[in-house]
Parts: C-alpha cells; structure tokens; sequence
C-alpha cells in the first residue's frame, strides 16, 4: 500500500472499518463523542481520505466506504515504525517487545507467524 | 492626518521599547516587555476620539478641510469592525480620496492574508486527537483555569503551541515522549503561562495593528519583537516557578526541540534559530536583574509614553515642556490646530497601568529568628553584585549559607546547596514582621516540597554568618 494516512485520518477509517459503510453524518457524530470534532473537522478529514483514495462517497446522503482494509494501514503503520525506530530490523522490533513485556503463548505464535509471513 | 499621527508616536514608542530590549535585556525582568509592547499596542490602536466621544464631533467642524474627509473616512472604518459607539463619520462614503484607497486596499489585502493563514492553521490544528495520559490530566486538574484548557496531540508539530483565547487548547507534537514528566511539565506550564497571560489575543492586536499600520516598518518590527518577548516571558516565568536549579534541564529541553525542527516544520514557526538562541542566553543568565536598571528604565518609558500620548493631541495644552517628539509629529502633519481637546488624565492612566508591581525590598532585608528555638534562623540582605543574599537555619536540622535570592512580585525566590549538594529553592514572603519560607524545588529527603517554616522579624539589620 502507498497511501500515507495521518492519524486523524486512520481515525476515521477507524469508523469505517468498525461499523461497515455509513454516511458522514455518522461518522461526524461518532467522532464528535469520541475525539470532539466539530462536523467541519470530520468533512475535512473525509475529503481527504477521499483524495487520497482511501474512502469512496457515494449518494444518496454521503455514504462513506472504506477501499482500503484495516490490515494494510496496520502493515504501513509497522513498517514505518520499523523504519524509523528500529533501524530498518524487525527483529529490534522484536526484542524490544520481548524485552519490555512478558508476552504469553499464544502471542509469540503470532508473532512467530508475522515473521514467517514477512519474507 | 490622524492614523499617521498615531503611527508616529507609536513609532516612537516601538523604537524606545527596541532599544531598550537591545540595550538592557539582561538586566530587566522579562516580563516588562510584553507590557511596554501592550502600551505601544494601545497607541497604535485605540483613536483618542474614541476615548472622547462627546468631545469629537465639534472637533471634526474646525479641523481642514481636506483632513477632514481622510479622518472621516478613517475613523469611520477603524470603529466599524470594533462597534465601537461613535457615531459615523459625517461624509463617509462617495468622496474617497485617493491618499485613503492608497492605505485601505494594502490594509485589506494584508488583514485577508492574515486572516485566511489563520484560518488554515485552526483548520489543521482542529484535527488534533485527544491526548490520554494520566499525567496529563492530573497536572490539568492541578492547573485550573477559569477558562476550560484542552490538551491534544498533532501530526507533524515539532514544537507544542496553543491555540484560542475563549477556549484555548495546548497542541502537543505526536511525537511527545510522555513517560518524561519532566519535559512534560514544562511544556505544559509554558503554554498555560501563555494561556493565562492571553498571550494569543495580544498577538491577534498585534496582527491588527500591522494591517492598519502597514506601511510603518516599525510596526513590523514590533510585531516580530512581540513574538519573541512573549516567549522570554513565559520562559521567565517558568525558571521562576521551578526554581533556577532547573535552568539548564529546561534549556536542553528547548534544545532537544529545535533539533527536532530541523527535520520538518510543516506549520512555519516564527522562530528563527536566532531567536531560539536568544532564549537559551536568557534562561541561563536569567537572575541578574537589577533594580537601578528597573527604575531608570521605567522612568524613561513613562516619560516617553506622556510624550507620545500627548503628541497625539497635536495640542499646544501640554502642562510642561513640550518635548520634541510631539514637535516633530505635529509640524510631520498639516493639522496642528487640531483642537487641544484631550485629557491628560486618560494619558495617565494608560502610562500608569502596565507596570509591574514590585514588593518592597527594605520589608525583606533583616534578621528574623525562629520563634519555638528561640535561635537566629533567616538572614536577607542585599548583594551588592546583584540580588539578595539568603541564609536559611532550620533547629537541628541544616543550615543554607548559599542562598542567592531575587525579589518577584510573589516574594523573594531562593536558590541553595543543600546538605546533599543538590540544588534546593523555594519563596519567601514577609508581611507583618513575619517571613514565610517555603520550599518548591527540593530533592532532599529531609524538606520535602511544600515544607514551610515561619521566622519573626527581630532587626532591619541582617548579619550574615560566615561560611567557616
């Protein structure tokens, strides 16, 4: 993916792929409750999502989808975080967490699997 | 013509404020600037007749007539945006003569400018997330305002900032690191400084101020000025909270942020790294005030103001000597007959109000003693380098023979070694004889923070202890 979202962006998004396609009235409302956005704010912040090819509008009523799944933000989120913090190395990325917190099982299987898929 | 007639004085007033920071920033406590610039401010904003309402009207029948029509139209546009009740100019409208459309298209394109940057700014700064963080929400609780302050987090900010007067909101970079509380805590303090002080709304003054006098460079410059000095301001007032130990951690932490700058500064910041050097110097050397600088330089701006208000007046009324200054405004413009109808209490008050109030040091300086121990514990006398000298005894428990003290308009601030060689500060306050002395800033384990002892006033003569 080469879509870079800020993350006012991915808070929307966020909307998008929590509740399925809804209009932007909704997602206004959401996010007024939740990080108290004005509507102005939000309609911005749609629009340029919409430019960015990450949200598609359709009518009636502004409905709002998302064309770009959860996981590929997540995967540029990681990516970048690897890049910049940790040296380009995953496996930096991955002592730090071992280092830092206990991890149980089930999450080092999963990490395990992310790293197989990585290659 | 009375825009440039309040361009000039204020002019004047800039440039004695400029000179006075180029010549005695060091020595002054930062916090006059800002206030000499509100007064500047108020000259060039505020039209004498607005202060005079029932005395502009019979004014306007004995001025030229060719003043009258650009003062007409003028006014009439200066106190239309502000409601201001004056009543409207009485030929305004079809003759515009073209001295005025020389000013007023400039002024617009420079106001719209100003006002659509603005405006994209809030936009951006509108998008920020809420910040989460317990040590956040706890210092807001410890901070209240009257006015509801937010703290929120945005993309691609290097520095943290605030926005709004009504409503202010504190913007902290994404890339805050929050598990420092120490950074934390003097960003946050530093905005809040800015937000109690209505640092914003003075910079929106001073935006007006640049469009209706644009074509004063002066003004200009003032307006950069301003920027800076509320920033050394706010800076001042940190250090002083803090307590001075903490000097040389707060500078790193600009530091460290301008570093960051250099990388990306999306929303251009207005400071240049000049100016960021220039706060560094101050927070070190902040401390070396000096009283007899304070007094002279008071003296001079309040003689300058007179002059400056009263220049406006083109008046011949003046009381005392006319000073040159308000010569060459009024022989500058064609209207020296204007009425001499102002007042000269108005004058006072403006040149009066700013200043910052000082407690009396000879209430200090003395020898207090400890009231249960019956023992001399407090010593204040005056450094002849600068300050106060402070020795602080506590029965049985230290002595502080190192004390450097500066007189704030809270108290006298101290700094100290304790016994564990650490920096160790607080406030003292005196009224009635006695001293108050509480500790701020203090790591020894012995006199935790908020630790007060009360010392009884028993000569105006203080004698020092030597340090052997």
């Amino acid at each position: 993916m080469n879509v870079k979202l800020f993350d006012s962006e991915i808070k929307v998004m966020h909307v998008l792929w929590r509740e399925g396609p809804v209009t932007a009235k909704h997602i206004s409302d959401v996010l007024k409750e939740e990080v108290g956005w004005n509507m102005n704010t939000t309609y911005t912040l749609i629009k340029r999502c919409i430019g960015k090819g990450a949200i598609e509008r359709s009518e009636p009523n502004f409905m709002c989808r998302a064309l770009i799944p959860k996981e590929a933000v997540q995967e540029a989120e990681t990516n970048e975080l690897i890049n910049k913090i940790y040296d380009g190395s995953p496996e930096n990325l991955f002592a730090a967490l071992l280092g830092k917190k206990k991890l149980t099982s089930s999450q080092i299987r999963k990490l395990r699997e992310f790293v197989e898929d990585w290659e | 013509m009375r825009l440039l007639q309040m361009s000039l004085s204020g002019g004047i007033l800039i440039l004695t404020v400029a000179v006075l920071r180029a010549v005695a920033m060091d020595r002054l406590p930062k916090r006059i600037f800002p206030a000499l610039w509100a007064l500047a401010l108020a000259r060039l904003l505020i039209p004498a007749t607005l202060s005079l309402p029932g005395g502009r009207v019979p004014s306007l029948g004995t001025i030229g007539r060719e003043t009258q029509k650009i003062s007409g139209a003028v006014l009439s546009v200066l106190t239309e945006g502000g409601g201001a009740a004056v009543p409207a100019a009485p030929d305004r409208g079809p003759r515009l003569p073209a001295e005025f459309l020389l000013w007023i298209v400039p002024a617009a394109v420079l106001a719209l400018i100003l006002t659509v940057s603005w405006l994209r700014c809030r936009r951006e700064f509108r998008t920020s997330l809420p910040v989460e963080d317990a040590f956040v929400a706890r210092w807001l609780r410890e901070h209240p305002l009257r006015r509801k302050v937010e703290v929120r987090e945005l993309t691609g900010l290097s520095t943290p900032l605030t926005y709004g007067v009504v409503k202010p909101v504190i913007l902290m970079p994404k890339a805050t690191d929050w598990s420092s509380h120490r950074q934390v805590r003097y960003m946050l303090f530093h905005e809040y400084t800015h937000i109690r002080r209505f640092d914003n709304l003075m910079k929106a003054l001073a935006a007006a101020a640049l469009c209706v006098h644009w074509f004063n460079p002066l003004v200009w410059l003032m307006a950069a000025l301003i920027n800076r000095d509320l920033e050394l301001a706010c800076d001042e007032c940190l250090i002083r909270h803090f307590g001075g130990g903490e000097r040389k951690s707060y500078a790193m932490t600009l530091l460290s942020m301008e570093e960051r700058r250099g990388a990306a500064a999306p929303f251009g910041s207005y400071f240049s790294k000049n100016a960021t050097e220039e706060r560094i110097n101050a927070i070190m050397k902040a401390n070396k005030n000096s009283l007899v600088v304070l007094v002279v330089v008071l003296a001079l701006v309040a003689a300058v103001t007179v002059t400056a208000f009263a220049a406006f007046g083109g008046g011949k009324s003046g009381n005392d000597a006319e000073p040159p200054a308000g010569d060459t405004v009024t022989d500058g413009d064609k209207d020296a007959e204007t009425p001499a109808e102002r007042d000269d209490d108005k004058d006072a008050d403006a040149s009066v109000k700013p200043e910052e109030q000082l407690p009396d040091a000879a209430a200090y300086i003395g020898e207090y003693t400890d009231p249960d121990s019956d023992t001399v514990g407090l010593e204040i006398a005056e450094n002849p380098a600068g300050g106060y000298v402070v020795q602080i005894g506590i029965y049985r428990l230290t002595s502080l023979t190192d004390g450097v003290g500066l007189l704030t308009s809270e108290g006298m601030v101290f700094t100290a070694t304790d016994a564990d060689s650490n920096p160790i500060s607080g406030i003292i306050t005196v009224s009635d004889g006695t001293a108050t002395v509480t500790f701020t800033d203090s790591t020894w384990n012995y006199l935790p923070n908020g630790t007060a002892f009360r010392y009884v006033k028993t000569s105006g003569t203080p004698n020092l202890w030597s340090e052997n």
